[in-house]
């Protein structure tokens, strides 16, 4: 297990955003939170990266307890992120966004900030992640240019060069054309191959029944059902979170 | 007589970049109108005034008026801007406008309202080629300003953290995402902008041998003028809005300028820009 979750809370002024939810992310593994909008996976998934702080609680990395911290030391520990909407640094070359990332373990040091960041070999290693996403033809092109689907693959792209454990999806297919999904399907499969743990919020669910091995159900910022995709499937609650109740 | 003038509006142009570019820097990562950067272009002539009296020595003297100006600027930073970024925008401009006034009566009451002198001794004497006369102080001005300017580019474009302040100009959120210490960022962006405009204060002190507390009026405006032109946190749109400015004003100044002011050149030339182009000659898509 590389990443764990206890007993969740997250209260917003008077509502609770998420009650007691608990997760358990294995090493190797392809976790997919799901659930009705509102139920509570943007939230769990941003107290994961370090932009809300549980009410009540801890998240643990390697045994580590990681509860509060900021972003940018959640993402140096190993844990990296995409948005649900393309955050791509749309004025930067495809390029210098994964050249960005990979500065990652030397922004903390106020020498280390000053060293160059386009010397050969970190470009040579920025192209391998740009290759490995099939972005090649556009390396020099504004990021602001690319396709939707380019852009979720440059995010994808530049989450890795951070070189995490854990690749943590924000709603990855959002918006994508069916052969865009079913591309990106291959991709977290190729993904497992390199020993990254990956856990995404997936409102698709023939996408996550698909992409993922393990599925956590939320809804009403409560877990209702936890299982393989098979076992989510038939769980009664979740069709009736899903469908409603049958009268 | 054009060459003169050439020489001249360049010479001017360069200070505007100077003066410009701590506040395109910070209106590039906080998007905050920060006024009070031109309260640092009054601040760095006085405190360059007192190390060269104190030293004797000019290099010494712009780079400790950097340094120190530098860290006041974070200490504004730290102090005031991070804790007003989730106000409206309006709360940091106003709160700008009183650090600048603050700022301005600050070295009167230390200072006294009147003029000072600020008589520097340069290693090098100006040049004189056929018609254009070059003075010393210009030289000055123009060599410290590339040197800066060179810099500053140079961490843009080419180090970790230009690319970090790249990323964070564009998205915060996903800038810590990256690992990006927000925090380091923004300091150094205060650091160099407060450090630029005070060295500009400073270089324009020397080249009129005349330093006041309110001398950060007319650049606080014009500053104004330059960003919106530049394309509003743009740096390389600064430096070429700054050198258009200057040699507009410089031509024009020399026509039209017995009804129309030098100083008025660059905001008549600010509304026909935000009438025909909002964001600005060199604006970023990032907006």
């Amino acid at each position: 297990m590389i990443l764990q979750g206890k007993d969740i809370e997250k209260s917003f002024g008077g509502l609770k955003a998420l009650n007691g939810v608990s997760f358990e992310l294995g090493n190797n593994e392809v976790l997919g939170i799901i659930g009705p909008n509102g139920a509570g996976k943007s939230t769990l998934f941003n107290i994961i990266c370090g932009v809300y702080s549980p009410t009540k609680g801890s998240i643990h990395f390697e045994g580590k307890n990681i509860t509060g911290l900021k972003p940018h030391d959640i993402a140096r520990l190993g844990i990296a992120r995409t948005f649900q909407i393309a955050h791509a640094f749309r004025d930067m070359t495809v390029l210098d966004n994964i050249l960005t990332a990979l500065g990652i373990d030397e922004y903390n040091g106020i020498v280390s900030m000053f060293k160059l960041a386009k010397k050969s070999d970190t470009v040579e290693s920025a192209m391998s992640y740009i290759e490995l996403l099939d972005l090649k033809d556009a390396a020099n092109k504004k990021a602001g240019e690319l396709s939707l689907g380019m852009m979720r693959r440059l995010e994808i792209a530049r989450a890795l060069a951070l070189r995490p454990k854990v690749l943590m999806l924000d709603e990855p297919c959002a918006g994508l054309s069916y052969d865009d999904a079913d591309e990106f399907i291959n991709l977290i499969s190729m993904l497992k191959g390199q020993k990254i743990s990956i856990m995404m919020v997936e409102h698709n669910m023939n996408v996550a029944m698909r992409a993922c091995d393990r599925l956590v159900v939320l809804n009403f910022g409560e877990k209702i059902a936890e299982g393989t995709p098979n076992e989510i499937q038939n769980d009664p609650l979740v069709i009736e979170a899903y469908l409603g109740k049958e009268e | 007589m054009f060459l003169q003038q050439l020489v001249n509006s360049i010479v001017i142009g360069s200070v505007y970049a100077l003066t410009a570019m701590g506040a395109t820097l910070v209106y590039g990562i906080l998007r905050v109108l920060d006024i009070a950067n031109a309260g640092a272009y009054a601040v760095g002539a006085y405190i360059g005034m007192a190390i060269y009296a104190l030293t004797g020595n000019l290099f010494v003297s712009l780079i400790a008026t950097l340094i120190i100006s530098g860290a006041i600027g974070i200490c504004l930073e730290k102090f005031i801007y991070l804790r007003l970024l989730d106000k409206p925008s309006i709360v940091p401009l106003i709160t700008s406008i009183g650090v600048f006034i603050f700022i301005e009566d600050l070295l009167r009451l230390l200072n006294g309202p009147y003029a000072k002198r600020f008589p520097a001794k340069l290693p090098f004497s100006g040049i004189q080629l056929s018609s254009v006369s070059i003075p010393a102080t210009w030289i000055l001005v123009m060599v410290v300003t590339a040197v800066l300017l060179f810099i500053l580019w140079y961490i843009l474009y080419h180090t970790r953290i230009g690319l970090a302040w790249r990323a964070t100009a564009q998205d915060m959120e996903t800038a810590k995402a990256m690992g990006v210490n927000i925090n380091l960022v923004v300091a150094l962006n205060f650091l160099l902008g407060y450090g630029f405009a005070a060295v500009a204060g400073s270089l324009i002190g020397i080249m009129y041998n005349s330093i006041s507390p309110t001398m950060g009026d007319t650049p606080a405006y014009k500053m104004l003028a330059i960003i919106v032109l530049g394309g509003l946190g743009n740096p390389v749109g600064t430096v070429l809005a700054a050198l258009i400015i200057g040699l507009v004003e410089t031509f024009l100044g020399g026509y039209i300028g017995f009804f129309l002011p030098r100083d008025a050149i660059a905001f008549v030339a600010l509304i026909i820009m935000l009438l025909i182009r909002p964001k600005g000659l060199f604006a970023s898509n990032n907006a």
